[in-house]
């Protein structure tokens, strides 16, 4: 739908409905609605002296009496004829129709209902085109306030007539949404040959309006249209006028589907950030461990761990001197950006001291050789994860880690000479070990 | 990515990381208070120098540090009138939801189009280096929602104009 429609849809259709009921023999209901259209103009399709076969279709525009000065009764008369009756009170113009006598070409009839509006306007252009044509030039300008605080104003040349718009922006960005449309309609030209040549001017009025009571501010712009003669011959001039009196609506209500539009990207664009933001906040995840002694098929476990089958960590306890180890390890790679595939890799690869990854695996992760295992899980909730099933050996409690870890392989693992045993427990020095690997080597 | 742009973003990821160590710490002044410093300015022995990080004369971020938060505050291209009013649009529509963005400040900076400010307990809460790709993420795509936002208006603006003049 890029191009608005001239004629009044809601009008039409309400009174097809109620002719094609009235066609089938239902009985007539009594009808009694307001519609309104562009340029505050309001429609009241209602039944005559509350005869339900009577519709009488008035509409008020604000501006009637101006058109009234440019023959807007004359072409009414000749487009209605014999369906305008006396206007309805506080309303411009009514037609009515005859439910009990429809004519045969009412789908047309009804047509030029609906288009009761733009025939209202159209006579303020066909005045100014016949001027033209007759090569009148005396003639003054027309102007007609077709809204609050916006104005039409058209004039008359030998060799061509202008219609100025005055159009009021309400929001201050509209204004710079409406110079974008402005420009691209200016460069327009060169996509369309037979299209009037349009000029806008922001603030200013044109030349031609100048020492008028044309408006100065910073939210009004004046759009020209110049039109030839080729725009206003007999045969074209209806088609133009169909453009030119919808041209305000069209250029705000594109602007309206623009920031629309914005909108909904930057709702879009909003969420995704969010979403980017929340990925720092760190799931609730538990770690879970088992130590796991007697164990008959390491090799198996060691291929099923190194090919991602299994989403698990298994650590060689000899080197494990406490959970507390295990837990510190675990929380830097589960905080902190991993520099490994995986978090159970980074675990393994935190624990020892050496910054070579396949080193610290071979060392802390499982050997085809080893007897007792510590099976490590990370969980976001509290089901039992089944790794420790595949594990086929007897499962001890925490306490037996005390009698299989070995002092002397971790003291050699880590580092700590007789000297540091003095000051601190070999726990702490471990600790501090894995806490501070990132910026201290050994 | 353009050549100023990857040295750009690698100068704030660097200054960011550096900014966001902090601590929790109590008001010297107010009994049993808790505030972000870099906003009360209750002392000056607890702010650090500020930085400001540019690409340009336009583009550029502030970086303000206290002991127990930072603030960022970003200035965002705006080469002509119609992306001046689309980022204008834009940080306004994010700040009316600086609730769900946590880390948003309600109100720029002056002279910024928009401010985040991070305090200990955000860091806390959240990783921190993931926090700082957030701000990075987010000086990225700004950039490049808004010229496209931009080549949407163009684009529809063209349309709409041709469409209309080939009726003539």
């Amino acid at each position: 739908m890029i191009l608005l429609e001239t004629n009044n849809r809601v009008v039409e259709e309400t009174l097809t409905v109620k002719i094609k009921s009235a066609q089938a023999g239902m009985k007539n209901e009594s009808i009694d609605i307001i519609v309104s259209d562009f340029d505050g103009v309001l429609y009241h399709i209602s039944n005559l002296n509350g005869d339900k076969t009577k519709i009488r279709i008035s509409i008020s525009l604000k501006f009637y009496k101006e058109l009234q000065e440019h023959g807007a009764d004359e072409l009414l008369k000749r487009e209605y004829g014999s369906l305008l009756i006396a206007p309805e009170d506080g309303y411009n113009v009514s037609v009515l129709f005859d439910l009990e006598n429809i004519p045969s070409d009412w789908p047309n009839v009804i047509k030029k209902i609906g288009l009761l509006k733009r025939n209202c306007f159209a006579s303020v252009f066909e005045k100014y085109f016949d001027f033209q044509e007759n090569g009148d030039e005396g003639q003054k300008r027309a102007v007609i306030h077709y809204r609050d605080d916006e104005t039409m104003y058209v004039e008359a040349k030998a060799d061509r007539v202008t219609v100025v718009f005055s159009t009021r922006f309400r929001d201050e960005d509209d204004v710079v949404i409406g110079k974008v449309f402005m420009q691209e309609l200016k460069e327009g030209l060169r996509a369309s040959h037979t299209a009037p040549p349009v000029l806008f001017s922001h603030r200013e009025p044109p030349r031609e309006l100048q020492n008028t009571d044309a408006k100065v501010d910073n939210n009004v712009g004046y759009v020209t249209f110049v039109l030839f003669p080729r725009h206003t011959a007999r045969n074209t001039r209806d088609n133009t006028i169909n453009l030119i009196h919808m041209f305000r609506h069209y250029l705000h209500y594109h602007i309206k589907c623009s920031k629309a539009y914005i909108h909904s990207r930057m709702r879009a664009k909003t969420s995704d950030f969010l979403k980017v933001l929340n990925r720092a906040r760190p799931e609730n995840k538990s770690t879970d461990k088992k130590t796991i002694t007697n164990v008959q098929n390491a090799s198996d476990l060691r291929k099923k761990i190194m090919s991602g089958e299994l989403e698990c960590c298994f650590v060689n306890p000899q080197l494990i001197l406490d959970p507390f180890q295990l837990v510190v390890s675990a929380n830097k790679a589960l905080t902190v950006e991993n520099r490994t595939k995986t978090v159970f890799t980074e675990i393994l690869f935190n624990l020892s001291i050496s910054k070579n990854i396949s080193k610290s695996l071979q060392q802390f992760g499982i050997t085809d050789t080893c007897k007792d295992l510590l099976v490590l899980t990370i969980t976001k909730n509290d089901s039992e994860g089944d790794v420790c099933n595949e594990v086929k050996g007897d499962e001890v409690d925490m306490e037996v880690l005390k009698e299989i870890s070995d002092v002397m392989a971790i003291k050699k693992a880590y580092k700590v000479g007789p000297k540091e045993e003095q000051y601190t427990t070999l726990l702490d020095s471990v600790v501090s070990r894995i806490a501070t690997k990132d910026f201290i080597s050994h | 990515m353009s050549a100023t742009l990857r040295p750009y973003l690698t100068a704030v990821r660097h200054t960011l990381t550096a900014a966001m160590c902090l601590e929790n710490f109590s008001s010297q002044v107010v009994e049993r208070h808790n505030k972000p410093e870099v906003e009360v300015r209750s002392s000056k022995e607890l702010l650090m120098t500020p930085v400001v990080i540019s690409r340009n004369e336009k583009e550029k971020v502030f970086i303000e540090t206290s002991v127990n938060s930072v603030r960022i505050s970003i200035a965002v291209k705006q080469a002509d009138e119609i992306e001046k009013i689309l980022c204008k649009k834009f940080m306004r529509f994010m700040m009316m939801r600086a609730e769900n963005f946590v880390v948003l400040r309600r109100k720029p900076v002056e002279g910024y189009d928009i401010s985040f400010l991070i305090t200990n307990f955000h860091t806390e809460q959240m990783y921190k280096h993931k926090l700082v790709d957030f701000v990075i993420h987010f000086m990225e795509e700004i950039d490049k929602e808004v010229s496209e936002m931009k080549l949407a208006v163009n684009a529809r603006a063209r349309i709409v104009s041709e469409e209309f003049l080939k009726r003539f």
